[in-house]
């Protein structure tokens, strides 16, 4: 009988061994649905997948929810259409049959700790995708820790995070694999117009900026809004092209997709002052060595300011006089973020270290396996 | 800008006259950045004269003319300018950048005939602190159906526009029938309104090209404004809206206003 058990668990092992090595192995990405709207965290797994899908291996995509929209109108065709599955319904039930396999990866992003849980005692390699720790801390248990959910490795999108979570799991292996920006978003030769954009997730931020400025400078009344939101990444980067400045507002953040989208459309960004610094806004003073928000953009801490530093930003831009500098250190970062740096980090950290890894793995308990068996003989 | 001609209309030459337009031919200068451009000179003989003896060079031309009033000496002028026209008063100042964003929107916005710049109206002494501006309208969303157009509609309903500084194309201007030599103060509104109607395109460039200071003392606006009543200029207003339908300078004696 256990002779039987060892020879069932040596075909086990060889099959998932071969599993790798012929690229039949699936690796599952959880997903949240944002009914249709762009986000920046989202459309980086969607890249992942479709980046591994070109490499050869095989992809799914996994959500719950029931009236699941995807992603087919704000990042496009070819990422909708990578393979997806509901793998339970909104009230818990099961839906897709999943058949996991040790040989199967499973990518958890930081949201979903309940998924961490639920998934404790399968066979898979689990990863933790951690883009925003701040929603870990929101959704990791009190007492949880991923030692007792049996999972070592966190991929994340920053140094600047990867030292945050080192000092807090200083035992888990963590790697980064670098966000990116599409290249649809890019500068123009073309002359602009004098319209503002304005990207917050809250509505109430656009009002506060816009009827104040009106109220406080009637003489620019006649200055345009344009609110980029919910449109599909070719119409955001038009708009960005077009018009002469950007207002972003997004205090949370831990990267800042819009920002980098903006500046890389050759738009003046006034940006509201993150609550934590990340890899690319800061420089660091040669003097002191103190950290320092980047010159490439220009920052304000409260919303109440904006419409002064608009007014002068808009007479200023009419005027001519915008330092070129501006245009020159935001552009400085068009080298980072690339699509083809971030597939090389993808096939570097997926491929050549987890998927090698668990292909080791497996290669010891095989020949554990097989020395045991040779021992009982 | 090489098939660009800068009109100077100057019908007296004194102190005066020569500090302001030296300080308008330097901006000239700086703002022809590939030295291309032609200066025009039109006002008497005896303004001529002397200003031959200070401007005269390459891409300078002089023509005279006895006409002192603004209209006859820009009808008169643009037979002899290129492909573009525009038009720098003695006391006024083109930006440095102005015939470069020209170039650059006209190259995107090249249906256009007439490319008006934003223009700041400032008080002397004050002159970073705008209080308005003008053209500006054109530029905002609810204004006209294309940004940046003028359309006739919003040109019968808002009358803040102002074409001092503005790049024409010589060819359309003539077309039309050039300015209207009997319109007081309201020719440069009747000429806008009369191109749109007969299809020209007239762009705002949303940058400031040029500074013209409000009722500068001796200036024509300050004339106007000293000595015309509120209800001559509404005239002159009205009577633009209704003339702008005739290409053809008609004899509109009997509509001229009178006390």
């Amino acid at each position: 009988m256990a002779n039987l058990e060892k020879k069932e668990m040596i075909k086990i092992v060889e099959e998932n061994i071969g599993n790798i090595n012929d690229k039949s192995f699936t690796i599952y990405f959880y997903i949240f649905d944002t009914k249709g709207n762009p986000s920046g965290s989202l459309s980086y797994i969607y890249q992942t997948a479709y980046t591994l899908k070109e490499l050869g291996y095989n992809v799914c995509m996994l959500h719950s929810s029931d009236d699941f929209i995807g992603v087919e109108g704000w990042l496009g065709k070819k990422y909708a259409e990578l393979p997806h599955k509901q793998h339970q319904t909104e009230d818990g039930n099961m839906k897709d049959k999943i058949e996991l396999h040790a040989s199967d990866f499973v990518i958890i992003p930081d949201i979903f700790a309940n998924v961490m849980i639920a998934l404790k005692k399968a066979p898979c390699k689990k990863i933790v995708l951690v883009q925003n720790y701040n929603w870990l801390c929101e959704s990791m248990p009190l007492a949880a820790t991923f030692a007792d959910l049996k999972i070592n490795d966190i991929i994340t999108t920053t140094e600047t995070q990867k030292n945050i979570l080192e000092s807090y799991f200083p035992n888990m292996n963590i790697f980064v694999v670098s966000p990116s920006i599409s290249p649809v978003f890019r500068d123009t030769d073309k002359p602009r117009k004098l319209i503002i954009n304005i990207i917050s997730k809250e509505q109430s931020n656009i009002h506060r900026i816009i009827k104040p400025f009106y109220w406080k400078y009637p003489i620019y009344k006649w200055v345009s809004f344009n609110e980029i939101r919910g449109v599909p990444q070719e119409i955001a980067s038009e708009a960005l092209r077009d018009g002469a400045i950007t207002i972003w507002i997004d205090s949370d953040t831990n990267f800042g997709y819009s920002a980098l989208e903006a500046m890389r459309c050759g738009s003046i960004l006034l940006a509201k002052t993150p609550n934590t610094l990340t890899d690319w806004n800061f420089e660091v003073d040669e003097k002191t060595g103190e950290k320092r928000l980047t010159d490439a953009c220009i920052w304000f801490d409260s919303i109440d300011t904006v419409p002064d530093m608009l007014a002068s930003i808009v007479r200023t831009w009419t005027l001519d006089k915008i330092p070129s500098e501006i245009y020159k250190l935001a552009h400085k970062l068009d080298n980072l973020y690339t699509r083809e740096t971030q597939a090389k980090e993808i096939e570097h950290i997926y491929i050549d270290t987890l998927v090698d890894r668990r292909k080791k793995d497996f290669e010891e308990v095989l020949v554990q396996l097989k020395n045991n068996e040779t021992k009982e003989k | 800008m090489k098939d660009l001609t800068v009109i100077v209309p100057v019908h007296e030459y004194n102190d005066n006259t020569e500090k302001h337009l030296n300080r308008a031919v330097n901006s000239f200068i700086e703002v022809d950045t590939d030295k291309d451009s032609e200066l025009l000179f039109i006002g008497p003989k005896t303004v001529i004269t002397e200003l031959k003896k200070k401007y005269d060079g390459k891409n300078r031309k002089f023509v005279e003319n006895e006409k002192s009033d603004f209209c006859s000496q820009i009808n008169i002028a643009v037979d002899s300018c290129r492909k573009y026209f525009s038009i720098l008063e003695f006391d006024d100042v083109y930006l440095p950048t102005w015939f470069k964003n020209v170039k650059s929107y006209s190259e995107v916005e090249d249906k256009a005939s007439i490319f008006l710049p934003l223009t700041e109206i400032v008080v002397e002494g004050k002159e970073d602190e705008p209080i308005g501006y003008v053209n500006e309208a054109a530029l905002s969303t609810s204004f006209s159906e294309e940004l940046g157009y003028l359309d006739i509609e919003s040109l019968l309903n808002y009358m803040n526009f102002n074409t001092t500084g503005g790049v024409f194309k010589t060819e359309d201007f003539i077309e039309l029938g050039k300015l209207k030599e009997p319109i007081k103060l309201s020719f440069w509104y009747e000429f806008l309104l009369r191109a749109v109607r007969n299809g020209k395109k007239v762009y705002v460039i949303p940058k400031i090209g040029y500074k013209h200071t409000l009722c500068r003392e001796g200036s024509l606006s300050e004339t106007y404004n000293k000595t015309m009543k509120p209800e001559e200029s509404d005239f002159w207003i009205e009577l633009a809206q209704k003339d702008y339908l005739f290409k053809k300078t008609r004899d509109i004696s009997h509509y001229l206003y009178e006390e």
